[in-house]
């Protein structure tokens, strides 16, 4: 049995057409720089959990825009073990257990727009984390909320899904830079950590 | 037939060939009176883009074109990515100095003088700026028919090339000097069955202008 070319053609035709029919899909890059830092005399260690992790934001737009498919936990685990692997001397990236420091990461809310929807020449990516900060008993000593945004110019002859994944990933380094400007102060850090315990006024017996 | 199709052909080239007037104006501002500096072997600029806008950034084409047309002077340059990443995360937008006050700030965390060091790179060229349409009036509408296609109209558009690049001395820690350029210009596109575009290029006449007075602050060693 010889194949029909005009079949052939109409069934490359539909699955086009299928292909066409889905969400676009971004997977942002999970590569980011070693970042310059010096690591602080501490263990830390990331407690991230399945949603943060696997985090996927969905969402249709209005007519005529289509639906998205943003990957974003797989890559925010990425920079946040990047960075915090440079930031203390000492990192844990699977487990809280005996780091003088844990990182309970959550993301609050993503929202994007295209170069359609915002009538400019950018694809554009918000991303709201929020970090814990745990001290070595476990008790939540920080929490910083970090608001990450990343934009990338609309270019000739690239997908919207590889201009998407670009400001997702600019967001992705942008959130990094805010969580670096977090640790730069290393006594800002133990202090969170190591507080003198509250006097208690009140029940002063002086001797 | 044959010579009605060349004669179209060398008119459509010639147009291309063509381009509308651009008026340009570009400034330049040292530090100190005599202040031009010289590039040492083994040193080399960095072009950066502002990133902090969230409506506009610097077209990374103004970019390539400035930089080749530094390098066409003989001044060394790194591209920006490479120290970008080098000092990451050190110059991204929400980290990066916005203005030679800070500079001391960037270069005195732990690590990134030595990169810089090891990267070669003396001057920090800041650009800041972007190419916009301010106007466009007329129009064009083309058809395509049975042995037939063309277009008729008379399209015309104003655009504005506006950039300003701040030199940074990264061993004095200090500004150098600044160029700024603006260049304007109006395009037209009159069309009867070819339409012959006159471009008016302010994006390359900006570029050339600040380049132009960047090699006269930063002389090639």
């Amino acid at each position: 049995m010889n194949p029909n070319p005009s079949r052939i053609v109409i069934m490359l035709a539909a699955l086009a057409l299928l292909a066409g029919c889905g969400p676009n899909r971004v997977e942002p890059p999970s590569r980011f720089p070693r970042p310059v830092m010096a690591p602080m005399a501490l263990t830390a260690a990331l407690d991230a959990d399945t949603a943060f992790k696997t985090y996927v934001h969905s969402e249709k737009l209005p007519p005529p825009g289509q639906a998205w498919r943003l990957s974003i936990g797989p890559a925010s685990v990425d920079w946040m073990k990047n960075l915090l692997a440079a930031a203390f001397a000492g990192f844990n990236p699977d487990s809280g257990t005996g780091a003088d420091i844990v990182f309970r990461p959550s993301i609050e809310s993503v929202q994007f727009s295209t170069p359609a929807q915002s009538r400019t020449e950018f694809y554009e990516a918000w991303i709201k984390y929020k970090v814990d900060v745990l001290d070595k008993s476990g008790k939540v000593v920080a929490n910083w909320p970090i608001a990450a945004y990343g934009k990338r110019r609309d270019r000739a002859l690239t997908s919207a899904e590889e201009g998407m994944a670009e400001a997702v990933n600019k967001a992705m380094r942008d959130g990094a830079a805010g969580l670096a400007l977090e640790l730069r102060d290393p006594k800002r850090l133990g202090s969170l950590l190591y507080a003198p315990p509250a006097v208690n006024q009140g029940n002063g017996n002086a001797s | 037939m044959r010579r009605d199709t060349s004669v179209v052909a060398a008119i459509a080239v010639l147009a291309l060939a063509q381009s509308a007037c651009v008026s340009s104006k570009v400034e330049q501002f040292r530090e100190a009176p005599t202040r031009s500096v010289q590039i040492a072997k083994g040193e080399s600029v960095v072009i950066l883009s502002r990133g902090q806008h969230g409506d506009r950034e610097t077209e990374s084409d103004f970019n390539t074109c400035l930089a080749s047309a530094l390098i066409k002077e003989g001044l060394p340059v790194m591209a920006e990515q490479v120290l970008v990443d080098a000092l990451y995360p050190w110059l991204e937008p929400r980290t990066a100095p916005l203005n030679a006050d800070a500079l001391p700030t960037l270069l005195d965390r732990p690590g990134v003088e030595a990169k810089i060091r090891a990267a070669g790179v003396r001057y920090m060229i800041w650009i800041d700026g972007q190419s916009e349409v301010t106007g466009s009036a007329g129009g064009l509408s083309c058809a395509v028919g049975p042995g037939f296609a063309g277009c008729f109209g008379f399209g015309m558009w104003d655009k504005e090339s506006a950039y300003r690049a701040e030199v940074w001395d990264l061993n004095q820690r200090s500004s150098v000097g600044k160029v700024s350029t603006r260049s304007t210009g109006t395009s037209y596109v009159p069309a009867f069955i070819v339409p012959i575009p006159l471009i008016a290029r302010t994006q390359t006449a900006a570029c050339d202008g600040a380049a132009e007075q960047l090699v006269d602050l930063v002389k090639p060693g």
